[in-house]
């Protein structure tokens, strides 16, 4: 099969299999995943999205390792992942910095847990303020920088280590629409630069078009893989053309439930 | 300083005028012997703090005396309650080993224990210790144990997905996420403690030294000047040792987007 542009298509880093998963309660069974497949290519942008309280999350914690599937498997690098790796970042919707750790030691975190030399983590830590744009902010604590800012040191904490997959869950879901637009820009730059595979969960399609590689549409509890749409417009994409808007209006079309 | 704040000290100075003001109208009345004027008790203040009691102690003697057995009952009861509130909150076999009896004891005033302190421990300094240590307890660890259960799923989370095993989620994240919740535990624990040392030395004194054993012995001498004085200093360092904590707290905690006001 060729790529687009006719290379070939890159290996697959990460096989979702047959995941299903059901929360039960005591009076209640919830059946949230209905066993989902899906590889992601190395280095592939990949978008989920889906209706709110579609189970996005859910199955980006399994990915992620944090939650454990009924059945099915999760496959990274031809390991399979029953827990958290360190192989596997994640960046959750808000709120995940430590509030007691300024942006510096923030994202030194992992680093001193895997036990990397104080110089080696400082200019891995360097390097990562620069990619993210925040060298001036390396002092200072989550409670005096904006959401947006908050989300790019999440994900340059979650890039410290040396994973090589990355799972953001609607991390622009809190901020606002310009902004917005301008963070879309920073992450694909980070992603291009940083050369990771990424999983992206949300449920804006604009974003979901302008970002990824290939979108997944889930369909409304139990989800089910309703739709994959490879996007093979060039970046950087503009919003307003009328590809664009054609294929918005496709997943839109797709994500009409009722 | 700011405006806000200037203000703010404006107005407490003002009531506290306005206190004294109403409190001499009243005590001017003569309705009884028993309400000294605020002049009374300053001179009753002054008078010993230069010559102090037949005994031979000052203030300082009475403050410190007060204060020791805050400290000792405050020091146990805390090395007790967090790390018992942080096994609590992390392990619930622990929690619901412990909660029954917890919730016995807790409604318990802390007086009620002192006939029993006093035939366990004989009078003195270790008696009135245990009164404050019952007294600091349970706010402790029901904080430790709240900040502990508060502490963000999603900082857990994360931080496993950075590697971090058990005892390092323990370390670097439930620890100083429920940091805030000891100090406030230790706050309240200590301003209780302080309640109950002037009770504790209503009874079971075996020296004749504690701020509460002079605000009852100098009423029982008719001297109510020195009484209220004993009474207001007892007040004033309640409020200073809740000042420390709080400017403690503040410092620790400076990434908290709010801080203590009470």
């Amino acid at each position: 099969m060729l790529y687009a542009g006719g290379t070939r298509l890159p290996p697959t880093k990460l096989r979702i299999k047959n995941i299903t998963k059901n929360f039960e309660t005591k009076s209640n069974k919830l059946h949230v995943l209905d066993s989902i497949s899906l590889d992601v290519k190395e280095k592939e942008f990949l978008t989920i999205i889906g209706p709110s309280g579609c189970g996005k999350t859910t199955l980006i914690r399994i990915i992620a390792g944090l939650e454990t599937p009924t059945s099915g498997r999760i496959i990274l690098d031809e390991t399979e992942i029953h827990k958290p790796s360190k192989k596997i970042g994640y960046v959750p919707q808000e709120y995940s910095l430590f509030p007691w750790k300024n942006t510096k030691e923030n994202i030194r975190f992992g680093l001193k847990l895997q036990g990397v030399k104080k110089a080696d983590a400082e200019k891995k830590i360097e390097e990562l303020l620069d990619l993210i744009g925040l060298s001036e902010f390396r002092e200072y604590y989550p409670k005096n920088i904006s959401g947006g800012m908050k989300q790019k040191i999440a994900i340059a904490r979650a890039l410290a280590i040396d994973q090589t997959l990355l799972l953001l869950d609607e991390p622009l879901i809190s901020i606002d629409a310009q902004n917005r637009n301008k963070l879309q820009d920073d992450i694909l730059k980070i992603w291009k630069k940083s050369e990771r595979t990424i999983v992206f969960i949300t449920h804006n399609i604009d974003e979901a078009v302008y970002l990824s590689d290939r979108i997944i549409i889930l369909s409304p509890l139990p989800a089910t893989v309703k739709e994959i749409i490879p996007i093979t417009l060039e970046r950087p994409r503009n919003r307003t053309s009328p590809q664009f808007n054609h294929i918005r209006k496709e997943i839109l079309n797709y994500m009409n439930f009722d | 300083m700011n405006k806000k704040k200037i203000n703010h000290v404006v107005i407490s100075i003002i009531t506290l005028l306005f206190f004294i003001l109403i409190w001499q109208i009243i005590a001017g009345l003569n309705l009884s012997s028993v309400i000294p004027t605020p002049l009374e008790v300053l001179k009753a203040f002054i008078d010993f703090s230069i010559e102090g009691d037949n005994f031979g102690y000052n203030f300082i003697d009475h403050i410190s005396a007060s204060l020791l057995r805050v400290i000792l009952g405050f020091y146990f009861a805390f090395i007790i309650t967090v790390p018992l509130g942080l096994f609590m909150g992390l392990s619930k076999k622990i929690e619901s080993v412990f909660n029954p009896l917890i919730e016995i004891f807790r409604p318990i005033p802390p007086f009620a224990w002192i006939p029993f302190a006093l035939v366990f421990f004989g009078l003195g300094l270790i008696s009135q210790s245990f009164i404050i240590f019952i007294g600091a307890f349970f706010p402790i660890l029901t904080n430790t144990l709240k900040g502990v259960q508060e502490t963000s799923k999603i900082h857990i989370d994360v931080a496993k997905t950075l590697g971090a095993s058990r005892s390092d989620t323990i370390v670097h994240v439930i620890l100083p996420s429920t940091l805030p919740s000891i100090l406030v535990g230790t706050r309240i624990g200590l301003g209780v403690g302080w309640m109950c040392v002037i009770a504790a030395e209503l009874v079971g004194l075996n020296t004749p030294v504690g701020l509460g054993y002079l605000i009852q012995y100098s009423a029982q001498f008719g001297n109510f000047g020195l009484s209220f004085s004993a009474m207001l200093l007892t007040g004033l360092i309640g409020f200073g040792i809740n000042f420390i904590i709080k400017l403690i707290e503040n410092y620790a905690l400076r990434w908290r987007d709010t801080i203590a006001t009470n």
